[in-house]
């Protein structure tokens, strides 16, 4: 083969094999590093039916568990918390004894100008006073209407006679002979005169005759019921003395132109035991703050209650005799800080009986409250929870009802334990306005490539609930802390109508519009906390919120206007 | 993930094969006396020598056809804010009416392969002899231009009618015996007897497909059949759906089904510088003896929106929002359900060819010459033709060239080939889509028609000097 041939070969077998060096690789046309993989899917309009959501109940809201005070009566919601019970004790202090001086009488004297008596002599009545004056009675006494002495420790009337310059050789009689006490003196040693009668007893040298006196009342005399000024009660009566003395052998052998028979009348000291009157004991009642602890859905501090009868209720147990009138502020804390107050004081006072259990209901319309309890009328009790605070507490001023007569045992601690509860149903008047906050958010990780400038999602909502809820809704984006997302714009188009006046559901239509106005904010969107107003209205004003009520959206659809790109690429 | 989905998609469909191909020899080898391939596409093509192929060696063909080019799926991007140049035609930046406007009614995209395992020619018998075994494999995906005009316009328009988009696939060995003869100084007659041996084949046929988009309700519906012929296989079904396929059992696989095909052609020098030539091949079919049935139930797919989807945050129920939207996205994966419809027997036949060639050697310089092929390919509705002028050049004895121009319904293209030839070997390479431009993922840039062909073999014994 000639070189010229071989050469000719050569060239021809490089003309076609360069045919594979001419279709060179076209880096522009790098599909695995210059391809931007972005695909816009559905067209211009898309819409997704995204369909239905489960049901909301209420209970899922509102839960009834121990960490609030969310309580359910037949299915109907309330807010139910209760203090803890609180006991003082009442009690009137007791006095000292009541010391009584000695009452002595004129002396009787028998020889008179000079001639001795014979045979039975008629003693002229005697009269001395008969004073009471004690003056360390109890502050709490208003008056008195009788003491009763204890009967472990009696009180002792003394009547003495004692009869000087008559030998044992005479004989002197005392013959019916009769002393007459005041009246407020109560033994059973005297007659229903309240004499002390004497038929016929020797009295030569010295007699001595006791009664025991169990109490003193003061009803039995003209006067009545003692009142009582500085703790001092001072009662002057008289007691008289008249009899016969049988005389024999009176003469001067036997007896002194100077003989003579004194009287005296003495009392033991008195210790009141009780004391029946006009008592106002101090009363210093305290009753536990009633915390307050509500659902989530109303602690945001913009939420307006108006509850339609709100109650409190006061559960006091009183030993003492004596009924006590109460009064006072309710208030409501926040923080610390006093957030409302109410003032009680109903037209008619609020009484808790002696010796039993008193249920006192505080309400709005003065209604509310099981049978058998005191209901009051607060007319602007919902006042106390308009804010809603976390702790209620009621300052009571309570004081011992001073108008009636009432027995007393001095130095005992009479017991009085209060504890209260507020019941708040949830059922509302037309200011409500409760603010709710939700949030739904992880957008961010589901929705990551999707790229969209404008979204909307139009929404069928059912509601059983008897409130009207407004939505606004505000854009989040991954790191919560720093606030609303700028940079996109959202708005919510209708509110939820409640149930209807027959309680129900019915259907209303919200829309929610997402739109970024700085160009790709919406890839940063994490999620949208939705503020929720629920207010009541006329129609549904006093309809009660219930498990079973419920919110379901139905019919959700999502719109990309402009169309919906979704980011395939790596990066 | 998604990123190499797509790109993953449109290589995929890139190289998707067919069953209608140009047959798997390159039909620029035609007018090369030298190649010891061309008898495949005319059987009374004599051989210049004996020869023996090295084993896969004798013909290794690649070839991918579309009526869509690169150009037709990705864009370039103007978007001087992005790090891209490059997008898709489901970028939002991508018109519509101009993508959709370069797409066909049906939309083929087609890769066949074919290695000659081991080919052998000689003379004796009075002619020229061949026996060879190949391993032939083809797939095709045909999508309507309805479903594109879907994915890209989305909710603008309600309801598309998306017509029919098929899947075939065929696979099988082929045990060819030809001889050819020369019956005179002007004609030279041959055939070629080919015993199959089948594989496994595919026919997945989606006929028509109902979409309706509408803000409250998306609305499927699909009809079509499915085919799968194998042997030892058997479809898996769904326990929760009973009759539902989910896959096919690969464990006993076999056999599939046995066939014939003849190939047969003719020379006829009209003139000493005019060769007329006339072919037709792969006459036959394959009887698949196993051949599993299915069909959809008709059934429509509706979407109104998932239903109670859960608010419970860390609900695990069925209804949590995350399963349900993995029960959509099943659902729409599974969009056609096939229901197992039984076995029975099936026969395909194979797409024959018909060859017509003219050669007109040059009377100036007769180691030149200029030919004209017209192939038709003869497949149902799918027939169709391809014409290719190719100007041939021999130099030297053992050197053989040839470029080509052809046209077909899937445009028009460049092809080569080259063939050395020099005593004790033969080689040769060509193609008869030449690309300029590919991709460094190997895709061709202006259009995804191209293959690529290749031999080696052993020549021994003199060379005939005349041939047809």
């Amino acid at each position: 083969m000639s070189k010229i041939k071989r050469f000719s070969a050569s060239i021809i077998s490089m003309f076609f094999l360069s045919f594979f060096f001419f279709s060179c690789v076209d880096r522009e046309y790098d599909l695995e590093n210059k391809l931007d993989a972005t695909i816009a899917l559905g067209g211009t309009n898309f819409t997704f039916p995204l369909g239905s959501v489960d049901s909301v109940r209420l209970n899922t809201i509102i839960k009834k568990d121990d960490k609030t005070a969310v309580s359910l009566k037949d299915g109907e919601y309330s807010i139910l918390r209760k203090s803890q019970m609180e006991s003082f004790n009442v009690m009137v202090p007791s006095a000292p004894p009541i010391n009584f001086s000695e009452i002595k009488m004129n002396d009787f004297s028998l020889c008179k100008n000079g001639v001795f008596p014979s045979g039975d002599l008629t003693v002229a009545p005697m009269n001395a006073s008969f004073d009471l004056l004690y003056k360390t009675l109890p502050q709490e006494i208003r008056s008195v209407k009788s003491f009763a002495f204890s009967p472990s420790s009696p009180v002792k009337i003394t009547v003495k006679f004692t009869t000087t310059g008559v030998t044992p050789l005479a004989t002197l009689k005392l013959k019916n002979a009769k002393i007459v006490f005041p009246k407020y003196i109560i033994s059973a040693d005297l007659n229903s005169k309240n004499e002390l009668l004497i038929a016929s007893e020797r009295v030569n040298a010295t007699y001595t005759k006791e009664i025991n006196v169990t109490a003193f009342d003061f009803s039995k005399e003209t006067e009545g019921i003692i009142p009582i000024t500085y703790q001092t009660i001072n009662v002057k009566k008289q007691v008289s003395f008249s009899g016969i003395l049988s005389c024999t052998n009176i003469n001067s052998t036997t007896t002194s132109s100077t003989a003579k028979i004194g009287v005296s009348i003495s009392m033991s000291p008195a210790t009141i035991y009780v004391l029946e009157g006009n008592i106002t004991p101090s009363i210093k009642m305290y009753i536990q703050p009633l915390p307050f602890d509500v659902p989530s859905c109303l602690q945001d501090d913009d939420v307006i209650m108006d509850a339609q009868d709100p109650l409190i209720r006061l559960k006091v147990k009183n030993e003492l005799g004596l009924p006590i009138e109460i009064k006072g502020i309710l208030q409501g804390y926040r923080a610390g800080r006093v957030l409302n107050q109410v003032s009680v004081k109903p037209p008619s006072p609020i009484l808790v009986d002696a010796n039993g259990q008193t249920t006192i209901c505080l309400s709005r319309t003065g209604q509310a409250g099981e049978d058998g309890t005191k209901k009051y009328r607060i007319s602007d009790l919902n006042n106390l929870i308009v804010r809603i605070p976390d702790q209620i507490r009621f300052s009571v001023d309570a004081n011992a009802v001073a108008q009636s007569i009432y027995k007393v045992e001095l130095g005992k601690k009479y017991k009085v334990s209060v504890d209260s509860e507020i019941e708040v149903p949830l059922k509302f008047g037309p200011g409500l306005s409760v603010i709710y906050n939700d949030t739904i958010d992880h957008f961010n990780k589901q929705l990551k490539g999707i790229i969209a400038n404008c979204m909307s999602f139009t929404v069928k909502v059912d509601n059983s609930i008897p409130l009207v809820l407004k939505l606004e809704a505000f854009p989040i984006g991954v790191d919560k802390e720093a606030g609303y997302l700028k940079g996109i714009f959202v708005r919510v188009t209708g509110d939820i109508n409640s149930c209807n006046i027959k309680g129900v559901t019915q259907e209303s239509r919200v829309t929610v519009e997402i739109a970024e106005t700085i160009p790709g904010t919406l890839k940063q969107l994490d999620g949208l906390i939705f503020r929720i107003t629920a207010i009541s209205t006329e129609t549904i004003n006093g309809m009660p919120l219930r498990e079973s009520q419920f919110v379901r959206i139905k019919d959700i659809r999502a719109r990309v206007t402009g169309g919906l790109n979704i980011d395939l690429n790596k990066n | 993930m998604g990123r190499r989905i797509l790109v993953t998609t449109i290589i995929l469909l890139a190289c998707i094969a067919s069953q209608r191909l140009w047959g798997q020899t390159l039909q620029s080898s035609y007018f090369l006396e030298g190649s010891t391939s061309r008898h495949q596409l005319n059987p009374a093509f004599l051989g210049e020598s004996n020869y023996v192929s090295l084993p896969t060696l004798g013909n290794l063909y690649v070839g991918t056809n579309s009526n869509l080019s690169l150009s037709n799926v990705i864009y370039k991007l103007d978007d001087p804010t992005s790090k891209y140049t490059l997008t898709t035609f489901m970028n939002s930046s991508v018109d519509r009416n101009e993508f959709l406007g370069k797409l066909h009614d049906r939309n083929r995209f087609n890769v066949d392969a074919n290695i000659t395992l081991l080919s052998s020619g000689f003379y004796s018998w009075g002619g020229f002899n061949t026996v060879e075994l190949n391993m032939r494999t083809s797939s095709s995906l045909v999508l309507p231009y309805e479903l594109f005009n879907f994915m890209k316009t989305g909710m603008d328009q309600e309801e598309y009618h998306i017509g029919s988009t098929t899947f075939n696939s065929n696979n099988y060995l082929e045990l060819g015996f030809g001889h050819a003869r020369r019956l005179n100084d002007k004609l030279t007659v041959g055939a070629k007897a080919k015993f199959l041996i089948g594989g496994m084949n595919v026919s997945a046929k989606v006929d028509a497909m109902d979409i309706a988009l509408t803000a409250d309700k998306w609305s499927i519906s699909a009809n079509g059949t499915l085919n799968t012929a194998v042997g030892g296989g058997s479809y898996k079904t769904k326990a929760s759906n009973p009759g539902e396929i989910s896959g096919l059992n690969t464990d006993k696989f076999g056999i599939g089904g046995y066939g014939g095909a003849i190939d047969l052609g003719a020379t006829y020098r009209l003139r000493d510088d005019l060769l007329l030539s006339a072919a037709v091949t792969d006459l036959g079919l394959i009887s698949w003896t196993n051949n599993m049935k299915g069909a959809t139930h008709n059934e429509v797919f509706v979407f109104d929106g998932f239903n109670n989807i859960s608010v419970n945050q860390g609900s695990d129920g069925q209804n949590n929002i995350d399963k349900q939207f993995t029960n959509l996205k099943d659902d729409l994966l599974d969009l056609t359900k096939f229901y197992d419809q039984g076995k029975n027997k099936r026969t395909t036949f194979l797409t024959s060819t018909v060859n017509l060639g003219a050669e007109y050697t040059m009377p100036f310089y007769n180691r030149l010459s200029v030919g004209l092929l017209s192939s038709t390919k003869i497949n149902d509705m799918y027939t169709w033709s391809r014409t290719m002028l190719s100007a041939n050049v021999r130099p030297l004895s053992w050197v053989g060239a040839s470029v080509s121009y052809a046209y077909s319904p899937f445009g028009s293209s460049l092809g080569w080939m080259l063939n050395l030839h020099p005593r004790g070997v033969n080689f040769f390479i060509g193609t008869d889509y030449q690309f300029i431009k590919i991709t460094p993922q190997f895709i061709p840039v202006s259009n995804f028609n191209t293959n690529i062909s290749l031999g080696l073999s052993v020549t021994f014994g003199k060379k005939m000097a005349k041939l047809n």
